[in-house]
């Protein structure tokens, strides 16, 4: 009898990969955006089974509360884009599917093969304090330039938008 | 804790941090402050140049071990300092005459300098990450920065989403690197000899290396560079084209060198034929000098594979002066290129910018001819050029490894290049201008840029040991 962890990580990323699927092979705008919520959220849970409480809810907060809303008004303010069927079919299958099976050949054999670093984890143990503190003292840079580059992406957004 | 001693070592990296933000707050505040804007950036380049030479310490880990601070990292940092300082020296006019003359050019530029250094000087993965989105970020906006030209939004749009599709490679990488090696800095994973053995930590470098092979238009992931580099406007095209190249091959060659797995080395150098035969080949038929020179530079990032294939100690030394001596003849050709072409006022494509436009122009302005011959000849490999010393230390570096044959391949598909270069040479020496042309009008910075890298791409093909001497401690 497996764990009861093991069989909700085969749920969740049974609803992630299989949302995902969906997302890209669904002929409606609209149907997308909503197998994107759910392949999101999936991934969401699979943070928290991995004991990444705050990723999980950055996940949730981000992308499904900001990202996805916003793109589902996109799709709602746009006329007639969740009429228009979109094309989802690829013309070159055959090489794309040999070079797939091949990468996912290999990276299942080496998934197998390789002697993981792991970490015995801590029991209930809630990360967001740690993460702060490593945020503001060993990776102050990354999250110092981090705030670059969101100012550069700002930055970059009105060049593009703005009129003259 | 940061420490004052910290600072100090992180002075060029401030002063562009600094300068990009200012010029930022200037061009919101002050309306046509677009002259004292451009005189920040030039001062602020110049002054990190300065320092770099300055009183740095020479081997040193800062800010909590994210930055090394050392005789290599300077090095390219100095080379990829100075392609910016001239491509923006030159840029001044052409985003006058394009009519996009907004301060945001600049502070862009800065800010894509800035993640150059990061990325250069980077002793850990997720700086060097952060430093390369931030210089890919710059550059998306800057390939877009012609907005009213469909051709400069088609590459900024390809550009982008190639790149973060690209990012996603990087990342993956990344993290096979970091699930093998349970560490994030590059001392600690080259201290640790079992890694290599490790196929996992194999596919998470060689991911991570796709990542930087796209920046660098190796060749199965060179298909954006033609593209892009003929709609981003062309002083932008020759900042991409040296400044970026510079900071993807100043991180990834210290790296990889010292790795030195024959596997990889079965792949770099397969890798490296077919993009050397391909840019070659290909760029036998373009007619837009700009897709030319495109080619030609996806070749030329063949060449320095050949050298970081080579994985010794001879690998960084080649690569370094092949970039210094690349700087100053494509950002030279890109330079005349952007000087020749006109204002356009279809708000499709550039003008003036085919190959055929460059007919006779010897006869129109002697000058410009001499110079674009110059820069050709030395892109080809001809002997009094630094083109030439470029080559040569890459080749040498590859028949010290005993890799005679990958030399040999890189030799003979060079010498399919200099047709090409010959063909522009042809035109505009040998072919009668083609009905009445507007004078051409070289701008005063314009000029001086050109006379810089004409200059210093002889002064190195005459003495390429300056360059040794410039950065001796490196290369005992």
């Amino acid at each position: 009898m497996p764990e009861l962890t093991t069989i909700l990580f085969y749920i969740f990323a049974f609803i992630t990969v299989g949302f995902a699927i969906i997302v890209v092979s669904t002929k409606n705008v609209m149907y997308s955006a909503v197998s994107l919520f759910m392949s999101l959220f999936g991934i969401a849970a699979l943070f928290l089974l991995l004991r990444a409480d705050f990723l999980a809810l950055t996940q949730v907060m981000v992308y499904i509360g900001g990202i996805l809303v916003l793109l589902i008004f996109g799709i709602m303010l746009t006329t007639k884009i969740t009429d228009a069927e979109i094309k989802t079919n690829n013309l070159s299958y055959i090489p794309a599917a040999f070079f797939t099976t091949g990468i996912f050949v290999i990276l299942i054999f080496v998934l197998y093969t390789t002697k993981w670093n792991q970490k015995t984890p801590i029991q209930n143990e809630e990360t967001i304090s740690q993460i702060g503190k490593a945020l503001l003292s060993s990776y102050v840079l990354p999250f110092e330039i981090a705030s670059i580059v969101l100012l550069v992406a700002l930055v970059g957004a009105i060049m593009f938008s703005r009129k003259k | 804790m940061i420490t004052l001693a910290e600072l100090v070592n992180a002075v060029p990296l401030l002063i562009i941090a600094i300068a990009a933000i200012l010029t930022l707050l200037i061009t919101t505040f002050f309306k046509k402050s677009t002259d004292v804007v451009f005189a920040v950036t030039i001062i602020s380049l110049f002054a990190a140049i300065f320092f770099y030479f300055g009183d740095l310490e020479k081997d040193a880990l800062i800010f909590t071990e994210s930055l090394r601070i050392n005789m290599v990292s300077i090095m390219f940092s100095v080379i990829a300092l100075t392609a910016v300082f001239i491509s923006v020296l030159s840029a001044k006019s052409y985003i006058e005459k394009e009519e996009i003359n907004f301060g945001e050019y600049y502070s862009l530029s800065l800010f894509a300098t800035l993640g150059m250094l990061v990325m250069i000087h980077s002793a850990n993965l997720i700086v060097l990450f952060i430093g390369l989105e931030l210089m890919s970020i710059c550059f998306f906006v800057l390939t877009g920065f012609l907005r009213k030209r469909v051709k400069s939004n088609e590459g900024a749009l390809k550009y982008f989403l190639l790149g973060a599709f690209m990012t996603g490679f990087l990342l993956f990488g990344i993290s096979l690197i970091y699930g093998t090696s349970g560490t994030l800095d590059f001392i600690k994973m080259l201290q640790n000899q079992s890694l290599v053995k490790q196929p996992l930590f194999l596919i998470g470098v060689a991911l991570f290396s796709i990542g930087f092979f796209f920046k660098m238009g190796i060749f199965p992931f060179h298909m954006w560079v033609p593209d892009v580099y003929e709609g981003a406007p062309t002083s932008v095209t020759g900042l991409m084209s040296t400044a970026g190249k510079i900071a993807a091959v100043g991180t990834l060659a210290p790296f990889i060198v010292n790795t030195n797995v024959t596997s990889l080395k079965v792949i770099f150098s397969v890798l490296a034929v077919l993009t050397m035969l391909f840019g070659n080949v290909i760029a036998l038929s373009q007619v837009n000098i700009k897709r030319l020179l495109a080619f030609s530079s996806i070749a030329s990032a063949g060449y320095i594979l050949v050298g970081i294939t080579a994985m010794n100690e001879f690998s960084v030394k080649g690569v370094a002066f092949y970039l210094f001596a690349y700087t100053f003849m494509q950002l030279g050709a890109f330079i005349l290129v952007s000087v020749i072409e006109k204002p356009s006022d279809s708000s499709n494509d550039y003008k003036g910018v085919n190959l055929d436009d460059y007919k006779g122009l010897a006869s129109k302005n002697p000058s410009l001819a001499v110079l674009l011959t110059i820069f050709l000849f030395s892109l080809g490999g001809i002997p009094p050029f630094a083109g030439f010393w470029g080559k040569y230390y890459l080749f040498y570096a590859a028949i010290k490894s005993e890799l005679v044959w990958l030399s040999v391949i890189a030799i003979l598909l060079s010498i399919i290049s200099i047709y090409y270069y010959l063909k522009i040479i042809v035109y505009m020496w040998f072919s009668k201008e083609s009905g009445n042309e507007v004078e051409i009008v070289v701008p005063p910075f314009a000029s001086i840029a050109l006379y810089i890298a004409a200059g210093l791409t002889i002064l190195f093909g005459l003495f390429p040991n300056l360059f040794f001497v410039m950065f001796k401690t490196v290369l005992k």
